[in-house]
């Protein structure tokens, strides 16, 4: 069973905040800070890439909405919004998560990071190769698109099944990203 | 929540990222359109490090229009994509600061996309363990009168 239908199924022992038909949010069960908040698409996508447009963009007005609730619930002067994306940035579990962490000043948390010395042919260089996948065509779901000649269509349906189905149909520039169980 | 408009004018003329969007001041500009511009950061934490900003002057992310907000997320995915195709990374974080409390330095608001490595060790975010009872209270407090809340 998926991670989201686990947590879907046992809803009473999370701590559930919000819930519409395509997300939810929930109490991170060991927060970086108190009132730190995970939002999940409840379709099984591992990797943003994944996702399409407009659950994409429904799920950020939503972490939004949350963040402003935190900020008018919480006293606080700032939140974070992280999402780290793949497992090597840091993702734990096969499916999009989106951190919302509470912040104040004085609060031992700290996500500043070191910065590099880069030249300018450097960012030339770096610019260079962003650029030719940033005109590719009107995405919208990039990776099904790719997959075109796998005969097998990614139907999503309310009862999805395992994510084992769909392994095949994953870009391998992708499969790194996946967690290995 | 109090949005504290007033000065906006003020911090717009003084705003570094207002004036790499009217081009009189540079930046390497990755991506253009009508509504953002995504530049690559100046101090990097890893090399692609990009930052996406809304053309127009706003502080905070509850201060964007739904539609800039929605359309600025949609971006950053195509980034990331981006990231993964072309400078061969294998992740990538999509890094807000809201706020003066949460680190934010600029007054622009912008997201963060940021190409990751193994074991770079940026943006670990901690975990503490707490008891059931403080995750209650905690719930009650955010969905008390949700509605209002503009859910």
């Amino acid at each position: 069973m998926s991670i989201v239908n686990e947590i879907l199924e046992k809803k009473e022992d999370f701590f559930f905040i919000y819930e519409d038909e395509i997300c939810f949010a929930m109490l991170h069960e060991s927060p970086a800070i108190d009132g730190h908040t995970i939002v999940m698409p409840k379709k099984k996508f591992t990797i943003i890439e994944e996702m399409d447009d407009e659950t994409l963009a429904h799920i950020f007005q939503i972490v939004n909405k949350i963040s402003v609730t935190l900020f008018e619930k919480m006293n606080i002067t700032g939140t974070n919004i992280i999402l780290q994306n793949g497992t090597d940035a840091g993702q734990e579990i096969s499916q999009v998560t989106i951190n919302i962490i509470p912040r104040n000043n004085g609060d031992n948390l700290n996500f500043i990071w070191p910065t590099k010395q880069m030249s300018e042919d450097s960012f030339n260089m770096t610019r260079s190769m962003l650029i030719p996948f940033l005109n590719e065509q009107e995405n919208t779901t990039v990776i099904q698109k790719s997959k075109k000649t796998n005969e097998k269509p990614r139907v999503q349906e309310k009862g999805e099944k395992e994510e084992k189905t769909e392994k095949p149909e994953i870009d391998y520039r992708f499969a790194s990203l996946y967690r290995k169980p | 929540m109090d949005l504290n408009l007033s000065g906006v004018d003020e911090q717009k003329q003084n705003c570094i990222f207002c004036s790499i969007v009217k081009k009189e001041v540079p930046a390497t500009i990755v991506y253009e359109d009508e509504h953002v511009l995504v530049m690559l950061d100046i101090n990097p934490a890893n090399v692609g490090h990009c930052l996406l900003i809304p053309k127009e002057h706003y502080f905070i992310m509850p201060q964007l229009p739904p539609i800039l907000l929605k359309h600025m997320f949609k971006i950053a995915k195509k980034i990331s994509h981006a990231m993964l195709k072309g400078l061969s990374v294998t992740g990538t974080s999509i890094f807000v600061a809201n706020g003066q409390g949460a680190g934010q330095n600029a007054p622009h608001f912008m997201v963060h996309i940021i190409p990751r490595k193994t074991d770079d060790k940026l943006l670990d975010i901690p975990k503490h363990t707490v008891d059931k009872a403080q995750l209650q209270s905690l719930q009650q407090i955010l969905t008390n009168n949700q509605k209002e809340n503009r859910f």
